[in-house]
């Protein structure tokens, strides 16, 4: 369902993606993992065509970024890092608004939306979203993307700001969803969720993909044969050395 | 206690002043922030006032200001300044009580400063004096014309100087009503709400403004005097109800009114009392428990109607639409068409311009949320450049035909139609691409365009306006002029100002097509 081929993309003389090969099958959750700065967002952005690459291909429901760009965007949901969304829009008007720009199915779209309401208690679709707090707009977010029931869906960094109901339903969901045939494609820095959600797992750092596989699989990888993974992920990119700075601080 | 607020202070003033001085100013303004700063707001006042105040003063007779009005025993001096001062009072409070609320709901650094070991009244004062600078005109004049009150009845350097401590200490006064308005109202107003408050107060403060020009103005027709006329006025304004009175009287002499500087004093410590439990943070909506019916009203154009909703919610955008057709109308049906047009074309112009300024902006907050939006970056510009092009153009070609209908059916009235919606087409464009030259703005729209920008469209503007419709207009009431400048004037003029236009438009829309692909790592 989705698919990149050398992916790669320069920002003047900076590298951010070094030509990533990966692939998310359906009925997967694929979780990308990275620390701050590794190219994840960037890697996302380019699958989801926000951003060009300088090479390489995407693919997702087996058609081509480059030559169906807008086909590719009305068949997935994007949960971007950052709920940001037009603050003199009140929340009905804005799910409103992707409903018409999406063309989606009007009947079964309303249903699952008063559905999608309730779960994650979105009561405040009167207010204007600039009185919105985080969460509220995250939620808002996650229901516009959700609502629209797409095939493949790309969450970064999904939970944060939800609280512990609204993130647990979210999680239910996104494995229901993939039980279902799609395919998710998550970041996350909670190595705990990702441990329990994903089925395969990648890890970028400093703009390469260092490690892909199930958690099993990773596991094999850990020289000092880590089994959980934040131990794992921490020793892949290099950054398990703690016992100097505890004992400096 | 007053050293954390100098803390915040100063290092509030270096954060400000990074972020707005230009490289020439580097140095200064990280080395001596607080200097920085003070320079910045005085910078103004000092380069407006001092001419301002030589102006006024020697444009006005002191012995006629010092006589005694033919009713009651106050002086021509009284009723100016009081009448002026009052205006002023009202327009400052109007204005910068609500940009004061908003200020606080909008300090991105507010949540951070709450958890800091300092007093609520510090932090309150510091954003007061972060949006300081915003007033610091209204503030020059106001001190100003104590000043020059001090030196009419007191006489001398000295008075000038008593005059300008007494506006200072009137100031001090208006600042801390102001802010404690703010406070309560802070209590009650959403940042949302508070915004457009501002923004409504703002412009309905220009508004009285106008009003009062044009209500003082002596009337030609009548041949009524002023002083007649503000008659009326006079025991309302120099009513020692008005705090500026008092402020008045002890320049006048009267030490009782030194009473009157007791509330500058006292005033802290109920701002202090009414915010001690303020959290100065924008509360989430209370507009909750609607439950969740829909009733979904599809659009075959839903970026047409998301836009035409945002702009509709501008806080501006009812004066921005007023305001150029009051003005024309006024013109026009005065029978001066070509003022009309000209005034009407000179400000939709730069209206136009601001317009897609601020619906671009609305998707540059968002960035890149709109590119994953299953359509061509071009879709997202379109409406953009249909609403105020047809909402300015349609508005125009109305009144002009009203015009026509009702008063001269002149073809020029009807050729203007096209002209000038043509004109506010390129205008939009040219907006877009002054825009698109730097996403990164401002979400103030104050600071949306600077002003070599504005400069730049209306440049543009006068240029499109004038070549297009003022010189033929012009050289067409001209009787005595060659027959070819007459060609030149009437044909040649208007029809290259419009392939000018044309040509400008095509070039800009492939520029914005550009700009908006590139702009993917905004």
């Amino acid at each position: 369902m989705i698919k990149a081929r050398k992916l790669r993309k320069r920002f003047g003389d900076l590298e951010a993606v070094k030509g990533i090969d990966l692939t998310v099958k359906p009925g997967e959750i694929y979780g990308f993992l990275g620390p701050n700065g590794a190219g994840k967002t960037t890697t996302i952005r380019m699958l989801t065509g926000s951003l060009k690459p300088t090479e390489g291909e995407v693919e997702v429901l087996g058609m081509n970024m480059r030559t169906h760009e807008i086909e590719i965007k009305r068949a997935i949901g994007v949960v971007p890092d950052e709920p940001k969304l037009y603050e003199n829009l009140r929340g009905r008007e804005y799910l409103e608004f992707i409903m018409n720009i999406y063309r989606v199915p009007r009947r079964e779209t309303l249903k699952r939306l008063q559905e999608l309401c309730e779960a994650f208690s979105v009561d405040y679709l009167n207010a204007f979203i600039g009185e919105y707090s985080h969460g509220m707009k995250q939620k808002l977010v996650v229901v516009s993307v959700l609502m629209r029931r797409p095939r493949v869906i790309f969450l970064d960094e999904p939970t944060v700001g939800l609280d512990a109901r609204s993130a647990k339903i979210l999680k239910l969901l996104l494995r229901k969803y993939a039980d279902e045939g799609g395919s998710i494609f998550m970041t996350t820095h909670v190595l705990e969720v990702a441990e329990r959600m994903c089925d395969r797992i990648g890890i970028i750092n400093k703009g390469i993909l260092i490690a892909e596989g199930t958690l099993e699989e990773l596991r094999k990888l850990s020289k000092e044969g880590h089994e959980n993974l934040e131990d794992l992920f921490l020793e892949l990119t290099g950054q398990g050395e703690f016992d100097e700075i505890i004992n400096a601080l | 206690m007053m050293r954390d607020f100098f803390v915040l202070l100063r290092y509030s003033t270096l954060n400000m002043a990074r972020s707005r001085s230009s490289r020439k100013f580097g140095k200064f303004s990280s080395s001596s922030p607080l200097l920085y700063a003070l320079t910045m707001t005085l910078l103004p006042m000092v380069a407006f006032g001092i001419p301002l105040y030589f102006i006024f003063s020697s444009t006005i007779n002191e012995e006629i200001l010092l006589q005694v009005l033919p009713y009651g025993s106050v002086r021509i001096v009284d009723l100016l300044v009081s009448s002026m001062i009052s205006t002023m009072t009202v327009l400052y409070l109007l204005s910068s009580t609500p940009m004061f609320v908003y200020n606080l709901f909008d300090s991105k650094d507010m949540e951070m400063l709450l958890t800091l070991p300092v007093r609520r009244l510090h932090i309150l004062l510091l954003k007061v004096l972060e949006s300081l600078s915003l007033s610091s005109i209204q503030l020059t004049m106001l001190i100003l014309i104590f000043a020059f009150y001090g030196n009419v009845v007191m006489g001398g350097t000295l008075g000038l100087l008593c005059g300008f401590a007494v506006g200072i200490a009137f100031w001090i006064l208006m600042l801390e009503i102001s802010i404690l308005l703010a406070a309560v109202l802070s209590r009650f107003m959403g940042r949302t709400i508070a915004r457009r408050v501002a923004f409504v107060a703002y412009f309905v403060s220009v508004m009285i403004w106008v009003l009062i020009i044009n209500t003082v103005k002596p009337s030609a027709d009548t041949g009524m005097d002023v002083l007649e006329k503000l008659k009326d006025y006079t025991r309302l304004l120099t009513s020692v109800f008005w705090p500026h009175e008092w402020f008045l009287k002890i320049l006048d002499g009267n030490a009782v009114f030194l009473a009157g500087l007791v509330p500058v004093f006292m005033m802290p410590i109920f701002i202090n009392r009414i915010i001690g439990n303020a959290d100065f943070l924008s509360r989430p909506s209370t507009k909750r428990r609607a439950k969740p019916s829909f009733e979904w009203r599809g659009s075959s154009f839903p970026l047409l109607k998301k836009d035409i909703m945002l702009w509709r919610r501008e806080p501006q955008a009812m004066y921005m639409l007023a305001y150029p057709f009051i003005m024309a109308a006024i013109f026009i049906f005065q029978g001066q068409p070509l003022s009309g047009t000209i005034i009407f074309v000179a400000i939709t112009g730069l209206y136009a311009a601001v317009t897609i300024g601020l619906l671009l902006r609305h998707e540059m907050l968002l960035w890149p949320l709109p590119r994953t939006y299953p359509v061509k970056m071009w879709e997202l510009v379109i409406p953009k450049i249909l609403i105020p092009t047809f909402g300015f153009g349609v508005g125009y070609a109305l009144l002009a035909i009203l015009y026509y209908v009702l008063k001269d059916r002149s073809a020029f009235t009807l050729v203007s139609i096209p002209l000038v919606l043509l004109i506010i087409f390129s205008c939009t464009l040219l907006g877009a691409r002054i825009f698109l030259k730097n996403p990164r703005r401002s979400k103030e729209l104050r600071r949306m365009l600077n002003p070599t920008e504005m400069l730049i469209i209306q440049a543009f503007v006068m240029s499109w306006a004038m070549g297009s419709v003022g010189l033929p207009t012009i050289f067409i009431k001209l009787g005595s002029v060659s027959e070819l400048w007459k060609v030149l004037g009437v044909y040649v003029s208007p029809a290259g100002t419009v392939i000018w236009m044309i040509f400008y438009s095509i070039n800009a829309i492939k520029r914005i097509g550009t700009a908006l692909y590139r702009m993917e790592n905004f």
